[in-house]
């Protein structure tokens, strides 16, 4: 049996962004798809350049690496690779479980 | 519990100025949070902070220049200023210190990172 949980490890002091941290998540992942829909990879690229910055930091590595991945295609202009990512990134806020940690 | 000195962070990302100062109210911080320049303008009117973290990439902005103008102003000249920012090539960290920063954080970090960073410059 496959276990595919995603377990973020999260500061507790951050608890009360983790909602809209994520909810704003998922408004990238609408606008990505729009922004490549329209060749506006640019704006693609800021997306996923601001998502490579703050997710690490509340203890969601896998946005950092997905949202770096976004950036350099976007960056290139490879449309496919950016909506695979996009996809990715839906998956992971549809199924990470937080867990808030006392450092 | 460290006094409670002011940090001024400047980052276009509210997700970004929300952590860090989520992060350094519970170190004992006060912080005021600016999301473009004029308001960061205006919140240096108000009061001089102990500290400012400054983003290095801002629409329409470059840290870089921001900061040579803090420099450029008595009133602001000594103020330490810390990139903050996702940018961590070593040519990145030289600009920065080219540009007078006290201090260079690489985007993501932690919370104990950016801690250590503030208090090391504090101290000086």
């Amino acid at each position: 049996m496959s276990d595919d949980r995603q377990i973020a490890h999260v500061d507790a002091s951050l608890a009360p962004l983790v909602p809209r941290y994520l909810e704003r998540r998922r408004t990238d992942v609408a606008s990505i798809r729009a922004a490549v829909e329209s060749g506006r990879f640019p704006e693609a690229q800021s997306i996923g350049h601001s998502m490579k910055g703050s997710g690490g930091g509340y203890g969601f590595d896998p946005i950092t690496e997905i949202g770096g991945r976004i950036e350099n295609s976007a960056m290139i202009g490879d449309g496919p690779a950016v909506l695979a990512a996009t996809d990715e990134l839906e998956a992971y806020i549809g199924v990470v479980e937080v867990v808030f940690v006392d450092e | 519990m460290v006094e409670e000195k002011l940090i001024l962070t400047i980052d276009d990302e509210v997700d970004v100025t929300e952590m860090i100062a989520m992060m350094l109210h519970v170190e004992g911080y006060r912080v005021e949070q600016a999301h473009s320049v004029f308001a960061a303008m205006r919140a240096l009117g108000d009061e001089i902070p102990a500290l400012v973290l400054l983003d290095m990439m801002m629409p329409g902005v470059d840290g870089m220049q921001f900061c040579a103008t803090l420099r450029d102003n008595p009133a602001t000249a000594e103020i330490p200023v810390v990139f903050v920012t996702a940018l961590s090539g070593e040519m990145d960290r030289a600009r920065a210190a080219d540009a007078g920063a006290a201090g260079y954080l690489a985007k993501p970090f932690t919370l104990q990172a950016l801690t250590e960073e503030i208090s090391r410059i504090l101290a000086e």
